[in-house]
């Protein structure tokens, strides 16, 4: 029996036997044929034949011919992770465990191993909700992945391959901006050629980016381009200043230190008695500024009741010269020796924190680690996130576990910025503090902070405890999350470790 | 025995519990962690001042908890079992304390009074059986011919009059059938009005139900000249439950069952958890039924994906699918399992079951090489070597995780439908048996 006979009884059944009656011919004559009929009413009519064409349909219904082809996934290279590590990547996601899921797409990438084809659907949702996400899971989605991208438009996210010329051509700002980064971090010069390719014709806001981008690895090489450019808008000429200001060699930074020259200079006098010889420093707050130092950025007022504007002028001049300028400016063998000659009296002493800034700004790692060993408190107290910042990473966790007590949370907050994991010290050291500042620390905290936490700290956990009997019920809350979390971090490294 | 995380979980009665599961499945949270050949338990630290005294036995899989969680398998027990899935070596190997080895004890203690009480079986004076059974069938027959008359009415009037009609239309029939000792009658009743008279296509589906309606009704009329089976199978139609005593005393199918799928639903105020298992020897699927009401905990605890040798009883009906466990003899390691070849085979099948039985519902089928297709209008298919197909039923979602394990290739794929739809409930991925139920 056909669809359309099917149709027709349900029409029937629509309208009604009273309007409608139902008749042995409006049944198929194959039906129709077989059956010995004798009328009962329409409604017990009606019911009969409906019943025998159904039962018909049921068990005469032969599947129909399917004429649409799908395409076949090409085969993987890689092997896929284990089950186990897919139903653990399943779990992450369904509790929305972002950080475990992102250590699990960074392992699944290391070990050169794919996620496994019944967790695509739920990879490949979530790429579309969490952007971040998007390159790790084209990578471990294989070509299986790809395929089904492919197929479901809900899930187009691969963009095809393409060339810099193209990207940066016919990209959107965000590729183009990242490709810029990406070449400056490798090729510095060759991210200038780059620029200089449209710099004519991009718009003011992606010129201010991209002079932004540029500050990363400025240098001399940079200057002739930087220092002959005519733009017309503030902000691109701002953004020009800024990354002149990076570079030792620029006319800008040359007319700070001449400034500084003329402000900073070294006395020698007489001390007991005049027996001694007594080395100092001798500012001259007085100093004549040329007015195009104020066309760079430099402001003329001091906000600090206890800077004078004059000084607040020098500091911010200080700030921005290389630090080793210092050297031949105060005739001192290393930063060392400058530090401690500054240090000597309050009023030279007000000029070392705007050193730190410098150190950072011109990347002077032998400066940044001075001034870490031998800063006094006022200047560790100011800058030290700019310094620990500064530091390879290595040595910034061996650093950071040194100063961590005096300023816990915005340390605590720089090392959540890493992506390496923190050595074990190091996360011992955190985990006492933020086990004592419950309220401070809590399990979103925890959760950021597992993709940093090395899984030793399991074998730690129950010797942290809050010095404050109110806030131990708190803690046994987290350090349940945290055991929860950092033995999932173990879990998964377990599943990756071991080729299914 | 080996079991999965996805096993485990598959047990859970429902998402909260499998959240919480997930998060006691942390060896910080218990206390105490060990296992013996048979049993695992460990204690955890709840609310109370005790801990919680969790147990699972492995080898009908079974839980215990001393938590007062209605829900079963409970938090602990879930949590538990999934730690011990994930690393074995968390848990220490110790000799089993008394509390376990009393439940495992008790267990088995009650497995024997159970073959016991079979044995003795209840004594029933058969005269006053006969005449309860005739009260009882002339209070149906009134009841059917209500029935009958009422759907007659809607007949009559057409399906279009029945838009002014709200539950309480169905609801009052439903209620009549109750009266009239009808139960399986007020419950078809029931499903008709559930139909969602606002969704494209209800017609249809009502007037399929409507015609089993009357199929019952007329077939039970005439009842004695059907075949003994058929009889069974409207019997439990119209109401008439057959005893559990009954069943397990008949002829019993030992072999080693397969769990297809597990599904539990609110039925009313009952839990309902319907449970497909396939003998790999047998060829033959069957359902277990298992109904609890709050805070009961249902008898038998089966693991989609595992395997169990044990001896089934079925129901008699036109085409036995409803089946009791009689007894099991513990898990297996599973088998290899065949399908039908393509939709043709499984067409010729589904006719020889609807000529035996009119009123069979969807069917259970292993199907082997088919391909997740969707055609031009968006609609999802099954499609087989031969080049037909049939619906595939369920959510988008559902659809394309198949797609996804698919990858264009064929799948061998557990299925529930009847004609031209079927629903995926499991599929077998590197000849390793997952269930989606």
């Amino acid at each position: 029996m056909g669809m359309k006979h099917w149709e027709t009884i349900q029409q029937h059944a629509m309208l009604g036997t009273a309007r409608a009656p139902l008749t042995i011919a409006d049944l198929p004559a194959t039906i129709a044929g077989e059956l010995s009929w004798t009328p009962i009413d329409a409604e017990e009519d009606f019911l009969r034949l409906a019943g025998v064409a159904w039962q018909y349909g049921q068990t005469g219904r032969l599947p129909s011919a399917i004429s649409t082809v799908t395409s076949v996934a090409a085969p993987e290279e890689k092997p896929y992770s284990s089950s186990q590590a897919a139903n653990e990547l399943q779990s992450l996601v369904e509790d929305e465990l972002y950080t475990l899921v992102r250590l699990w797409l960074e392992y699944c990438q290391a070990a050169g191993q794919l996620a496994r084809p019944e967790i695509l659907p739920a990879l490949l949702d979530l790429a579309i909700r969490r952007p971040e996400f998007r390159t790790m899971i084209t990578t471990v989605a294989g070509n299986r992945g790809q395929w089904l991208m492919r197929l479901n438009p809900a899930w187009r996210i691969d963009t095809p391959a393409e060339d810099d010329t193209t990207v940066w051509q016919t990209g959107k700002p965000e590729a183009r901006r990242a490709l810029l980064a990406h070449i400056r971090q490798t090729d510095a010069p060759g991210a200038l050629v780059l620029l200089q390719s449209t710099w004519a014709t991009e718009s003011a806001a992606d010129k201010v980016a991209f002079l932004n981008i540029l500050q990363a690895q400025a240098s001399d090489a940079d200057l002739p381009w930087l220092e002959s450019l005519q733009e017309k808008g503030q902000k691109v000429t701002t953004a020009i200043t800024n990354v002149l200001k990076h570079i030792p060699g620029s006319k800008i930074v040359t007319a700070y230190q001449d400034v500084l020259r003329q402000a900073f200079v070294m006395r020698t006098g007489k001390a007991l008695l005049g027996m001694l010889n007594k080395t100092s420093v001798e500012i001259q707050e007085a100093v004549a500024i040329p007015a195009e130092i104020f066309t760079t950025g430099v402001e003329k007022l001091s906000s600090n009741k206890q800077i004078t504007d004059q000084q607040y002028i020098l500091i911010q001049l200080v700030m921005a010269v290389p630090p080793v300028f210092w050297q031949t400016q105060l005739q001192q063998a290393d930063a060392r020796a400058v530090i401690t000659l500054l240090q000597k009296e309050q009023h030279t002493a007000l000029y070392l924190p705007a050193l730190a800034d410098a150190a950072v700004t011109f990347r002077d790692l032998t400066w940044v680690r001075t001034l870490l060993d031998h800063g006094d408190e006022v200047l560790i107290d100011s800058a030290i996130v700019l310094l620990l910042k500064a530091l390879p990473v290595a040595e910034r966790m061996t650093c950071a576990a040194r100063f961590l007590p005096r300023q816990p949370q915005a340390i605590i907050e720089l090392l959540l910025e890493q992506d390496e994991p923190w050595d074990i010290a190091l996360a011992r050291a955190i985990i006492a503090y933020t086990a004592g500042e419950v309220y401070t620390y809590n399990r979103t905290f925890y959760r950021q902070a597992v993709h940093n936490i090395p899984v030793e700290l399991l074998s730690y956990i129950d010797t942290f405890t809050p010095a404050e009997e109110a806030k131990k019920p708190y803690w046994r809350t987290q350090a349940n999350e945290l055991y929860r979390l950092v033995s999932w971090k173990q879990q998964l490294q377990k599943s990756f470790s071991q080729i299914n | 025995m080996d079991f999965s995380e996805e096993q485990v979980l598959a047990m859970a009665p429902d998402e909260s519990s499998k959240k919480s599961g997930k998060e006691l499945a942390n060896a910080s949270k218990w206390g105490k962690r060990a296992c013996s050949e048979r049993a695992l338990w460990g204690e955890c630290q709840g609310s109370g001042k005790l801990p919680y005294q969790a147990q699972v036995d492995l080898a009908a899989v079974a839980f215990k908890c001393t938590c007062p969680s209605r829900k079963f398998p409970c938090k602990h027990g879930l949590g538990l079992m999934l730690l011990y899935v994930r690393d074995k070596k968390l848990f220490t190997e110790t000799p089993e304390p008394d509390w376990v080895t009393d439940w495992l004890d008790k267990r088995s203690a009650r497995e024997e009074k159970k073959v016991e009480k079979k044995e003795k079986g209840a004594k029933v004076d058969p005269e006053e059986q006969a005449k309860r059974q005739a009260t009882r069938l002339k209070r149906v027959k009134e009841g059917m011919a209500d029935l009958k008359l009422w759907i007659k009415d809607i007949v009559r009037n057409g399906l279009h009059a029945l838009s002014d009609r709200d539950a309480n239309y169905f609801e009052a029939t439903a209620r009549r059938m109750v009266d009239a000792q009808a139960s399986g009658l007020a419950a078809m009743v029931r499903q008709l009005g559930a139909i969602n008279r606002f969704q494209d296509g209800w017609q249809g589906a009502f007037l399929e139900q409507m015609i089993r309606i009357y199929l019952v009704i007329e077939g039970f009329s005439r009842l004695d000249q059907l075949p003994e089976n058929l009889q069974a199978e409207l019997r439990t139609w119209v109401g008439f439950a057959q005893s559990q005593e009954e069943v397990k005393a008949g002829a019993g199918v030992r072999d080693t069952w397969m769990v297809l799928s597990r599904r539990s639903e609110q039925e009313d105020n009952l839990m309902v958890e319907r449970t497909w298992l396939f003998g790999t020897t047998t060829q033959q699927y069957a359902l277990i039924l298992q109904f609890s009401v709050r805070n009961a905990v249902p008898e038998l605890t089966l693991m989609p994906g595992t395997c169990i040798d044990a001896e089934l009883c079925y129901f008699s009906g036109a085409t036995p699918r409803r089946a009791l466990v009689r007894q099991q003899f513990g898990m297996v390691e599973p088998g290899v399992v065949k399908g039908l070849k393509n939709w043709h085979e499984v067409a010729d099948m589904l006719a020889a079951v609807q000529m035996t039985n009119p009123l069979v519902g969807a069917s259970p089928v292993i199907i082997d090489g088919v391909i997740p297709v969707r055609d031009g209008s968006n609609r999802w298919l099954l499609k087989d070597a031969e080049g037909h197909g049939v619906v595939l039923q369920g959510n988008d979602d559902r659809a394309w995780k198949l797609m996804a394990v698919s990858g264009g290739t064929p799948l061998r794929l557990f299925v529930l439908g009847s004609a031209q739809a079927f629903e995926p409930l499991g599929v077998w991925i590197d000849e390793h048996y997952v269930a989606w139920a």
